[in-house]
């Protein structure tokens, strides 16, 4: 079985300030990290070589200092990791991300064979689209499972799955070659072994250029992007919330709140249907 | 099996000094770190002196300013005893060590990451996000780390404790029988505060590449020993002030209680003015204070200790890293000659002691071992002495028409009235027998 996951490096969103008076991100010293959701398919990728005995190779479109996401990817016992990386690239929008590691994916598959599962996380936490997997699996002609939350069974060739939906839950079988995306409800990832930690330490990922994966400067990077960003707003600051008592006996804290319920209409018609009704005493 | 010559317990100065001195002289080394990256979790004031570093980095001081791991040269230090709101202060200025840099301020989180690249270009293997949990022993002897990772034994010739001011593995070790008692570390609470860098330059008169200290005993500590500081970094401030934990615990105060005091102060208070309250980041430390006599047993069959793990730290003059590096470059030497004699044991390690001993690391602490518990018995020095030579120095520089004779008897009155002169002079000899 051949697997390549996607990962995304992304800032530390725990870090992430955004500066008010641009509503730019501010990235400027934000470590990077693994984007968290990608965190889940690795681990998924990890259970898929012990179990299955899969060969799994790491994948990142990103700049030079995406290495180090791989080589902590490489410390859930995974196989190879692969940089693609090149000026081309930069500025893509989703179509033409997932051209890019559409044509990385194919370059794996001159080394070891058929691709049978790809797996990426239900979205990154910064660009948050969720495009990329589903975009990769139209690309590749695979069949595609978004937002997976637990795997039944892996057979020769079909998968039992769950899927979140909007509300629920959705059981299905997917046919192999797949493309799955998965959410933080799938699995805990794991605490890496001091001997795979050590072997991510020292491992330097495989590094591909535009013309190593064979890419069309026009269908990648900013010149394979139709979508241009024309504005971007930020939802204005949340205020507080009011503080109605403050250091006050239950009853007058109790009696002040229901003052300030009964100020909402529909709260007004509860009290009004009650005369209807009559009280439970 | 995981197998190196040596493991190196933190990624602090004195685990990196020691991994990179035994990395060049090609021993195979590990350094496990338990913070997310060297760095992450250490605090100091602080104030980085250059000369253990030259000892073991070629061109120390042209990489820490060109690969921006240092905030600013210092070029004056001040002393400030602060008194009822006011202040007096000494202070030392020399524009020399802008060539000649003695020391920079730095925030650790960017020192220790430099430091451990260096280490890194060496050939040591620095494992983060790992934590050292004990030891593996086999016939009284031990035989490598166990880390806190599945898997996670390492197998090695000797360790080399470096593990900060917990002494958690130093015990497990043997090497200190208790845990560090509340008179034996000062908790340090420290903010930066960002402040633009050309308003650092106007208001503390440098260039962009030159900084201040300053240190600053008093008012602010409520009448406990403590040290206060405030340094320039390159486009913030780090202001922050430690006590015991012994006499907080007394005293039922708060450090931060005391750092807000030391901010709130009206002299400082104006140093600092609007950017007050622009706080960046907010930090808090152990800082071993015990000196001298709180120093472990520093060696056993194969492992050694060093920097804060082994309190070697001079509080008085807020030096600690410059320990932590020395001493792991001593240990680190220590363990390189006894591999070449190929008998790695307390008999060979013994000789780290006598290297602690001819440096200024034993030298000093030996020199102010009993200024701290003198400090600590005599709470006037503290209570008193800031604010009365303050008051003394108001009187004496206020100009009202009283002739010079009667100012000086003035004086030498409140000084009879509020402490005596013998008691003056008791002081005095105190003072000069703790510092001998
Ligand atoms: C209009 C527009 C313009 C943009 N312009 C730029 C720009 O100029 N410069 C720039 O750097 N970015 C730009 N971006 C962001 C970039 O296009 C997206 O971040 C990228 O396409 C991935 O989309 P996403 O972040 O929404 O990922 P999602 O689709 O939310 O990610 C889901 C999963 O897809 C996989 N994945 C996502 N991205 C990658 C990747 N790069 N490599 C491997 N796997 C991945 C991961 O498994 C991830 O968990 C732009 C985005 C948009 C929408
Ligand atoms: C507020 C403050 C101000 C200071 N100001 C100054 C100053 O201005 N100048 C000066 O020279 N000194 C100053 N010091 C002292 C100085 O910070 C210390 O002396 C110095 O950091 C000691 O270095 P070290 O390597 O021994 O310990 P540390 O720097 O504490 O490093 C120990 C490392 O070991 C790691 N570790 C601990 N246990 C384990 C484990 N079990 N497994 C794995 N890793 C572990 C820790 O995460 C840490 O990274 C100050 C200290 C404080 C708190």
């Amino acid at each position: 079985m051949n697997v390549v996951v996607l990962i995304k490096q992304v800032p530390d969103t725990t870090n992430v300030r955004i500066d008010r008076k641009t509503n730019n991100l501010v990235r400027e010293g934000v470590p990077s990290v693994i984007n968290p959701d990608c965190m889940h398919a690795l681990e998924l990728a990890a259970q898929l070589k012990e179990k299955h005995n899969a060969t799994v190779y790491v994948i990142t479109m990103g700049p030079p200092q995406a290495i180090n996401a791989l080589k902590d990817a490489i410390s859930f016992g995974l196989d190879e990791a692969v940089l693609l990386s090149d000026r081309a690239f930069a500025g893509a929008d989703t179509l033409a991300t997932t051209y890019t590691l559409y044509k990385g994916i194919k370059k794996i598959e001159e080394k070891i064979g058929k691709i049978d599962i790809v797996l990426a996380g239900r979205q990154a936490a910064d660009g948050d689209t969720g495009q990329v997997g589903p975009g990769v699996a139209t690309r590749l002609g695979y069949s595609l499972a978004a937002y997976v939350t637990s795997i039944e069974k892996i057979e020769k060739d079909e998968i039992i799955l769950t899927r979140r939906l909007d509300r629920g839950y959705e059981k299905v079988r997917v046919k192999i070659p797949c493309v799955l995306t998965v959410t933080p409800e799938l699995n805990e990832p794991r605490y890496a072994s001091l001997p795979n930690l050590i072997r991510s330490l020292r491992y330097q990922p495989i590094v591909w250029n535009k013309d190593d994966i064979n890419a069309d400067p026009k269908k990648a990077g900013f010149f394979g992007s139709p979508t241009r960003v024309v504005n971007t707003n930020i939802p204005p600051a949340r205020k507080g919330g009011d503080i109605i008592s403050k250091n006050e006996s239950p009853e007058i804290a109790a009696q002040k709140l229901l003052d300030e319920l009964k100020k909402f209409e529909s709260i007004r018609l509860i009290e009004g249907l009650r005369v209807l009704v009559g009280d439970k005493k | 099996m995981i197998k190196f010559d040596v493991v190196v317990i933190g990624g602090g100065p004195a685990g990196l000094s020691a991994a990179l001195t035994l990395a060049k002289s090609g021993m195979e080394v590990a350094v496990v770190e338990k913070g997310e990256y060297a760095g992450s979790k250490n605090v100091m004031g602080g104030v980085l002196y250059t000369h253990p570093l030259l000892e073991i980095v070629d061109n120390a001081v042209e990489r820490m300013v060109n690969e921006k791991a240092v905030e600013r040269s210092v070029i004056e230090q001040n002393m400030f005893l602060l008194g009822n709101g006011s202040v007096l202060k000494v202070g030392h200025r020399n524009p020399e060590w802008k060539n000649t840099p003695n020391a920079f301020t730095v925030l650790r989180a960017k020192f220790d990451q430099w430091f451990a690249k260096i280490v890194e270009e060496a050939g040591v293997l620095i494992i983060t996000k790992t934590k050292v949990e004990d030891f593996i022993w086999e016939n009284g002897k031990i035989k490598g780390v166990i880390t806190s990772r599945p898997e996670g034994e390492i197998y090695c010739k000797a360790v080399i404790i470096a593990e900060g001011v917990n002494p958690i593995l130093t015990m497990k070790a043997g090497l200190r029988k208790e845990d560090i008692k509340p008179n034996m570390a000062a908790v340090a609470v420290k903010e930066v505060i960002d402040m633009p860098e050309d308003i650092i330059n106007t208001a503390f008169n440098v260039d962009s590449k030159s900084g201040v200290t300053y240190e600053i005993l008093g008012e602010w500590s409520e009448g406990m020993f403590g040290m206060g500081f405030l340094y320039t970094n390159k486009d913030s401030i780090s202001i922050g002030c430690g006590v015991l934990i012994e006499e907080l615990k007394h005293r039922n105060i708060k450090p931060y209680q005391l750092l807000d005091n030391l901010k709130n102060h009206p002299i400082i208070s104006d140093i600092i003015g609007e950017y007050k309250n622009n706080v960046k980041e907010y930090l808090a430390h152990l800082i071993p204070e015990g000196g001298y006599y709180s120093i472990p047993q520093l060696y056993g069959d194969n492992v050694l200790v060093c920097g804060d793990a082994a309190m070697l730290v001079n509080s008085i003059h807020r030096e600690g890293s410059n320990h932590a590096i020395t001493s792991g470059r001593l240990a680190a030497e220590t363990l390189v000659d006894a591999f070449n004699k190929g008998e790695i044991s307390k008999k060979t390690l013994k000789s780290y002691v006598e290297r602690l001993k001819e440096s200024f690391i034993l030298k000093d602490l030996e020199k102010y071992k009993d200024l701290m518990p003198t400090m600590e018995k005599n709470q006037h020095f503290i209570e008193l002495y800031p604010s009365l030579f303050n008051r003394l120095a108001t009187r004496f520089l206020t100009v009202d028409g009283t002739p010079k004779t009667d100012v000086e008897w003035q004086i030498i009155d409140s000084l009879r009235n509020e402490r005596g002169l013998i008691g003056l002079g008791m002081d005095a000899l105190k003072l000069w027998k703790g510092v001998r």
